[in-house]
C-alpha cells in the first residue's frame, strides 16, 4: 500500500511538472516581464512607448487590450501565417478597433537581425520585439509557435495585465480570429 | 461512502500523466527530441586554406551533387546537420530559406548534408515546406563525407558544422557548432561578406 502511495505521489509530481509547460490560464495575471523595445520607431510610436525606451512592459502599451504573437522566424507555420498576420494587423488598425486593441509580435530566441530579415521578407508592418534568450518564452510555459495571448491592461498604474485568451497554433483566418478576439474583449 | 480502489486512482493518474507528456511532445511539432547531447564529438581533418575534399552524393531531387562542379561558379556553404526530424536541424535549414537573398547576393549556394538516407531527407524537407538548396545524403558508405572532413560523431551522425568553400574549392571558414544550438545566421552571412571582400 505504501509503495502504491509513493508511486501515486511521484506521478502527481510529474503530472504537475508536465502541466506547468503550458501557456498562462485565462484570468491569470500576465507574467511581469520586460520586453526589448520594438525594432522600429514606428512600432514604438504605435504602442505609445516613450521615445528611446530600451525595454517595456505590456502594461506600458497605450491600449486597453493587447494581442501578443509569440513566433519564431524559422518556424514554418509562422512563415506561412506571416501574410495573414499582416492582414490582421491592418484590420485591427481600422476605425472600429484603432486605439482599443494593439498587436505586438515577439520573436522567441531570435535576434534583431533575424527579425529584420523576417519583417523584410514578408513585408510586415506590425511592431516586432525579440526574446533572444527565451526569457519570456520560458515565463509563458515554453509554448510552440505561433502562439497568441490576448491581455487586458489594468486601468490603473502599477496594476497587472490579465490574460483573456490564449491559443497555441495558427488561426483559421484573420477575419474569424478578429471576431474571436472581439468576443473575448466583450466578456 | 464507497471507497475508490487505490489501483483506480493510480490508473487515472497514469492516464493524466500520459496526456501531459503527449501535450509536451506536440509542442515540438511531432519532432524527435534527442535531449542534450555532447556539444561536439569529433576531430577536424581539414583546416582553412585546404582544398575541400571532393564528394559526389545523391540528392533528394534524384540527381547527384558533386562539390567540384561548383568550382569557378559559386561559393559553397557546406551545412552538415546531425539528423532529420529533430528540433534544432528543423530550424537551421529554414534559416537558409529566410537568408536566401543574402546568401545568393554573395554568389553562394548551400549544400545540406546529413547521414540520413534520401527518403527520410525528402520527407523531412517537405515537412519543412521545402528548401531552395540541394540536400544530399551521406548515408552510404555511412558518413564517408563527414568522416573525410572530420565531422563524423561517434554515434554515426555528423556534427552541426558550417564550412565555406570558395570558388577555387578552397576552405575559407569552418565552424563546428555546439550540436544543441542553432547556428547564428548573421555570423554566417558576415563570413560570406568577408569572403567576397578578399577576392
Amino acid at each position: 500500500m505504501s509503495r502504491l502511495l509513493a508511486c501515486t505521489t511521484l506521478l502527481a509530481v510529474l503530472l504537475l511538472a508536465a502541466s506547468a509547460l503550458a501557456l498562462p490560464k485565462e484570468g491569470q495575471p500576465f507574467p511581469d516581464t520586460r520586453l526589448a523595445a520594438p525594432d522600429t520607431q514606428a512600432g514604438a510610436d504605435y504602442l505609445g512607448l516613450p521615445k528611446g525606451a530600451a525595454s517595456f512592459r505590456i502594461q506600458d502599451v497605450a491600449a486597453p487590450y493587447v494581442l501578443i504573437q509569440l513566433f519564431n522566424v524559422y518556424c514554418m507555420h509562422c512563415m506561412a501565417e506571416a501574410p495573414d498576420m499582416e492582414r490582421l494587423f491592418r484590420a485591427v488598425g481600422g476605425k472600429e478597433m484603432a486605439g482599443k486593441l494593439k498587436i505586438l509580435a515577439v520573436g522567441m530566441g531570435n535576434t534583431p537581425f533575424e527579425v529584420k530579415l523576417f519583417r523584410e521578407k514578408y513585408a510586415l508592418t506590425m511592431p516586432m520585439s525579440t526574446d533572444k534568450d527565451y526569457v519570456m518564452h520560458s515565463l509563458m510555459g515554453s509554448p510552440g509557435t505561433p502562439s497568441y495571448v490576448l491581455v487586458r491592461n489594468p486601468g490603473v498604474k502599477g496594476g497587472a495585465a490579465t490574460v483573456l485568451f490564449v491559443q497555441e497554433g495558427r488561426f483559421e483566418s484573420p477575419e474569424k480570429f478578429l471576431d474571436l478576439l472581439k468576443s473575448r474583449m466583450k466578456e | 461512502m464507497r471507497r475508490i480502489p487505490p489501483g483506480a486512482v493510480l490508473s487515472v493518474m497514469m492516464l493524466l500523466l500520459l496526456a501531459g507528456v503527449c501535450a509536451a511532445q506536440t509542442e515540438l511539432g511531432g519532432l524527435f527530441d534527442p535531449g542534450a547531447l555532447k556539444p561536439t564529438d569529433s576531430v577536424l581533418k581539414v583546416k582553412v586554406g585546404d582544398v575541400a575534399p571532393d564528394f559526389t552524393l545523391p540528392a533528394i531531387t534524384g540527381e547527384k551533387v558533386t562539390l567540384s562542379n561548383f568550382r569557378g561558379r559559386k561559393n559553397v556553404i557546406l551545412s552538415f546537420v546531425p539528423a532529420a526530424f529533430t528540433p534544432v536541424c528543423s530550424e537551421q535549414w529554414p534559416a537558409y530559406n529566410l537568408g536566401r537573398e543574402l546568401i545568393e547576393a554573395q554568389d553562394a549556394v548551400v549544400i545540406g548534408i546529413s547521414t540520413d538516407n534520401t527518403p527520410a531527407q525528402f520527407t523531412w524537407c517537405r515537412s519543412m515546406g521545402g528548401v531552395w538548396f540541394p540536400v544530399v545524403s551521406d548515408f552510404f558508405p555511412h558518413g564517408a563525407t563527414a568522416k573525410a572532413y572530420g565531422v563524423l560523431r561517434g554515434e554515426g551522425v555528423s556534427e552541426r558544422a558550417e564550412i565555406i568553400v570558395d570558388k577555387k574549392g578552397v576552405i575559407r571558414w569552418i565552424k563546428v557548432h555546439d550540436i544543441n544550438e542553432r547556428p547564428n545566421l548573421e555570423i554566417l552571412v558576415n563570413e560570406l561578406g568577408r569572403l567576397e571582400g578578399k577576392d
